[in-house]
């Protein structure tokens, strides 16, 4: 099989698991790209990260459609994230692939739990006790947030959606709205880095934004009217083997 | 917040819009990779310069959205964001 067929499949696996589940696409694309393809993770985090922009165009218009999204706070967070993105990404090329390699080990490990847990969270449930207080804390996350997206290329939702849910109060629907917007400006911002440090691989950021443009579009609409308890079990699993083989591998390499 | 409700309508158009010329513009890019066309190089180039340009637009667009509804502060905010970005690209290209 041609390798830009390989890349392309590679972005429609995101796009439809991250349409799907809703999740961002980078989680799902950066061991892909590393562990099947064999890239360097460098290769793919600026791939990755270019492709998130394009999934957030998709995902946050679907939101935006529906009133779900704070536009006054996704600015406000993207403005804190963007500044961990940028340096996030500038801190990249300094970083041994090794030591991102096992960075993405945790967050996949993070994720993968995080995964299992969403069902428990109810729609309506708040922890509110003070809401400004709270968007100063949410702003030091979300500048933690970027930094990890810079670095190891993935959207940064698992986390954000979390935080606008727990911390702002937002109701769930609203936060993964809000996370997708807030998104597309951090990821851009590192693929601006990325690109001009000439560090994007067009040939594969073309076939894996293709594919998920595809992907996002079929996952989006097979989340709205499919159970995806079983597909979130199949995920898991598959979430912790890649994080035995990212961890494992960087681990020999630290070692 | 302010009286007059924030109109998502003309983002949504945009993103809607970009959505579509994005499928349309990728596809062609990937086919120009997978036939080896002379000028592939400068399509994928072209093709993120594009995404990127988008993102900067949806940030002009809700900046003039929130100035409509006179929410100054968050306008100021989104125009930071964007000028925090344009920074990074100079910083950059003159470093």
């Amino acid at each position: 099989m041609s390798p830009m067929f390989l890349y392309l499949c590679c972005g429609l696996t995101a796009g439809l698991l991250g349409g799907y589940l809703g999740l961002g696409g980078g989680i799902i694309m950066v061991p892909f790209l590393t562990i099947v393809t064999g890239l360097d993770i460098k290769t793919a985090v600026p791939v990755s990260v270019t492709a998130t922009v394009v999934t957030s165009i998709a995902s946050s218009n679907e939101y935006l459609k529906k009133g779900m999204v704070d536009l006054e706070l996704s600015l406000i967070l993207a403005l804190f994230m963007v500044i961990g993105t940028i340096t996030g990404s500038s801190l990249s090329p300094y970083i041994p692939s090794h030591y991102i390699q096992l960075t993405l080990t945790i967050v996949v490990l993070y994720t993968a739990v995080s995964l299992l847990k969403d069902k428990k969270v109810a729609e309506d449930s708040k922890l509110i006790l003070n809401r400004n207080k709270n968007i100063v804390l949410s702003a030091g996350i979300a500048i933690f947030t970027g930094i990890l997206s810079g670095l190891v290329g993935i959207g940064g939702g698992v986390i954000i959606v979390p935080v606008l849910y727990l911390l702002v109060g937002l109701p769930l629907s609203t936060s993964r709205g809000t996370s997708s917007l807030m998104i597309g400006f951090s990821a851009a911002a590192a693929s601006t880095v990325y690109l001009l440090a000439g560090q994007i691989d067009f040939q594969i950021a073309t076939a894996v934004i293709l594919g998920i443009i595809v992907g996002g579009k079929i996952g989006g609409k097979l989340g709205a009217v499919a159970k995806p308890k079983i597909v979130k079990i199949v995920f898991f699993i598959v979430l912790l083997y890649v994080a035995f083989k990212l961890g494992h591998e960087s681990l020999l390499e630290i070692l | 917040m302010n009286d007059i409700k924030y109109n998502s309508k003309f983002l949504v158009k945009l993103q809607d819009y970009s959505w579509y010329f994005l499928l349309f513009y990728f596809l062609i890019a990937f086919c120009s990779y997978l036939f080896n066309l002379t000028f592939q190089i400068d399509f994928g180039y072209a093709g993120v310069l594009i995404v990127l340009s988008i993102t900067f637009l949806k940030l002009i667009v809700m900046a003039e959205e929130f100035r409509i509804i006179q929410l100054i502060r968050i306008t100021y905010i989104a125009y930071l964001l964007l000028l925090i970005l344009l920074i990074t690209i100079i910083v950059r290209l003159f470093t």
